[in-house]
């Protein structure tokens, strides 16, 4: 357990900026994220952190002390690595004994620690096996077993369940955060999959380019983006140009629309007259009274809900999911009932 | 699923040429060897036509031919273990290096084969003779008073057929490095080991099946070397494929000679197949990501 201090992190490839100050606290026991597209930096930052690279500047302290000059052994953080990494000539006992062995750790010691953490993980009967004799999801809880047994400091984990199908990275998920909650570990998770992100983490930090855009809660991220790139990579989006009529209370304006006015939430600080987007989820849109008036320009069926796009004014287009049993036709006008809560202002690259 | 006749055909035809050449030339020279060492010796043909066990028998009594075959069986083993532990440094380097350099390190390792056996030979020769420039360094330095033989001993010829194997040994073990995915080494520098302790607990056992590979084929080369002996042995260095040449040309005793390079066969044979054998577990655990 420990708390991770980096800062001005900066990593290039041959003259390819792969991270560029990166700054990045994790808590004690918390779990943190890094979200971000193939090459924002995310893996570059976890491997930096790991020992397996050496940044050109920046510092990483975990509890106040410095590790730059520490090698990946040295370290004592547990990694998990997305094609898992075991020991193909090692037995699953002998791949999560490893750490063990490597710390001198007294034999009947390292039999008892690995078959709690084999149990741990459910695999206690595999023990004797071979890794290539596993299932992708098997294989993937002895590189966790193995990671953990060792009681690291933290636990960094690289993209671990980009290699399995999407039912047993769902059962995964709920392995690692308990797992993770049980034994009140430090941990830090590289992921693109923003589901994942948000399910799994206490803070998110979508990563842009080398840099961190915005860390927060899942919520933050989500409801409260800092800019248009953290509300199109954390979900479902439509964005209308807005401008600022008045504010109506902290974090609260109200805006108008080529549909019409309407009530949102904003950072601090703006004025009348601002021009801003305002992010729409579709899931907080539905048909009502008062609110943004559309058209309805498209729409298909899933079971569960209807996925519309409605046209505003002339030229912009906001997606929305209608309940199954709503029937309207296309070209039909609607009224859409925004949840002040979960409309949000963003800056608009276009208009400044 | 079976191959319908048309097929199977025409898979036949496609292979024909191939079975043609191993039967031809080896096959049918192997079963004549085999029946040769069973024929009485004959002074006007190959052999006579009467069959015998007799040739057997000379071999097993006459020591002298079991010690020139443990002799030989002795240098092989050396020369494989010498050649193991210089190449297993190079392979490890050449499986590392980066792009640009790695033709070059290749070129150099592979460099032994580009030069002929009997050039090669007379080169080492020529370095090693009385006035030769080893003699003449060794006496520059002071550090012999007279030129020394160096030339006719069997450390000699044992340096000479490291060197043009080395190859022969690098190039699987490089291949079975290369296959070890990098993140082991991460993992195994994460959980805690050293670069040592990672070298011989993920390196080490991994490489096993190129390690394999490279210790039969160079043994096999180097119990069967025949040139390389024969020039730079001389009449000091006796292993047996000189003595099989010896019995075939000089004595023209076809018969004995076959015995003799039938047990030449059979000993290489058992050796790899023991060496195998005692290793097979070692290489199927480290058979890299194939599936079973």
């Amino acid at each position: 357990m420990a708390q991770i201090e980096i800062t001005g992190l900066r990593k290039a490839y041959n003259g390819a900026v792969a991270i560029d100050g990166v700054d990045l606290n994790v808590a004690t026991g918390s779990f943190v994220t890094l979200l971000g597209p193939s090459g924002c930096g995310k893996t570059t930052t976890l491997r930096c952190l790991a020992g397996f690279i050496t940044p050109e500047a920046g510092r990483i302290r975990v509890d106040g002390r410095d590790i730059m000059g520490l090698g990946p052994e040295a370290r004592d953080f547990g990694v998990v690595f997305q094609n898992y990494a075991l020991f193909p000539h090692l037995s699953v006992f002998d791949n999560v004994a490893y750490g063990l062995q490597a710390r001198k750790v007294a034999k009947a010691e390292i039999r008892t620690r690995v078959d709690e953490v084999l149990g741990l993980v459910q695999l206690g009967h595999l023990k004797d096996r071979l890794p290539r004799a596993l299932s992708g999801g098997q294989q993937q809880r002895v590189a966790l077993a193995r990671a953990l047994v060792i009681r690291p400091q933290a636990l960094l984990l690289d993209e671990p369940l980009a290699n399995l199908d999407a039912k047993l990275r769902f059962e995964m998920r709920w392995l690692i955060r308990d797992l993770q909650r049980k034994a009140r570990i430090t941990a830090l998770y590289v992921t693109h999959d923003q589901a994942e992100a948000m399910a799994l983490s206490d803070q998110v930090a979508v990563m842009k380019q080398g840099r961190i855009a915005q860390l927060g809660s899942p919520r933050d991220i989500y409801q409260r983006p800092r800019e248009r790139y953290v509300a199109e990579f954390t979900g479902e989006a439509s964005y209308l140009r807005a401008t600022v009529m008045a504010p109506v209370g902290p974090g609260r304006y109200r805006v108008t629309t080529a549909g019409g006015e309407v009530e949102c939430g904003g950072p601090d600080g703006l004025t009348t007259g601002d021009r801003r987007l305002l992010l729409l989820r579709p899931e907080s849109l539905q048909p009502g009274q008062a609110g943004i008036k559309a058209t309805l320009q498209g729409r298909f069926f899933v079971g569960a809900a209807q996925h519309c796009e409605v046209r505003v004014g002339t030229d912009e287009v906001v997606k929305l999911y209608l309940p199954p049993q709503v029937e309207l036709a296309e070209g039909a006008a609607i009224t859409l009932a925004a949840d002040a809560e979960a409309a949000w202002l963003l800056p608009d690259e276009a208009a400044s | 699923m079976t191959p319908s006749p048309a097929r199977r055909w025409r898979l036949a035809i496609l292979g024909a040429p191939a079975l043609f050449l191993l039967v031809v030339f080896f096959v049918l020279p192997y079963g004549e060897i085999v029946m040769m060492s069973f024929r009485t010796a004959s002074s006007s043909a190959p052999y006579g036509d009467g069959l015998t066990l007799a040739n057997y028998a000379r071999m097993f009594a006459d020591g002298h031919y079991l010690g020139i075959l443990g002799e030989t069986v002795l240098v092989g083993t050396s020369i494989t273990a010498i050649c193991l532990l210089i190449s297993f440094p190079i392979a490890l380097h050449l499986s590392s290096v980066g792009d640009r350099w790695h033709t070059l390190f290749y070129a150099c390792v592979v460099s032994p084969l580009l030069v002929g056996v009997l050039v090669r030979n007379f080169g080492w020769m020529i370095i090693l003779s009385f006035n030769g420039p080893i003699n003449q360094i060794l006496l520059a330095l002071g550090l012999i008073e007279r030129p020394v033989r160096l030339l006719f001993t069997v450390e000699v010829v044992v340096l000479a057929l490291v060197h043009v194997f080395i190859p022969f040994m690098v190039l699987p073990i490089t291949t079975a490095l290369r296959n070890i995915p990098p993140s082991l080494y991460e993992a195994s520098r994460s959980l805690g080991a050293g670069r040592f302790s990672t070298f011989w607990r993920v390196t080490l056992p991994l490489s096993f099946p190129g390690v394999q590979s490279g210790v039969i084929l160079v043994f096999v080369l180097a119990i069967s070397a025949y040139v390389t002996p024969v020039l730079l042995g001389g009449q000091f260095v006796v292993l047996m494929p000189t003595v099989i040449v010896q019995q075939l040309i000089a004595a023209f005793a076809w018969p004995f000679g076959a015995v003799l390079a039938m047990i030449l066969t059979l000993s290489t044979l058992s050796c790899v197949l023991v060496f195998a054998f005692a290793t097979r577990g070692l290489v199927r655990r480290a058979a890299i990501g194939r599936q079973p």
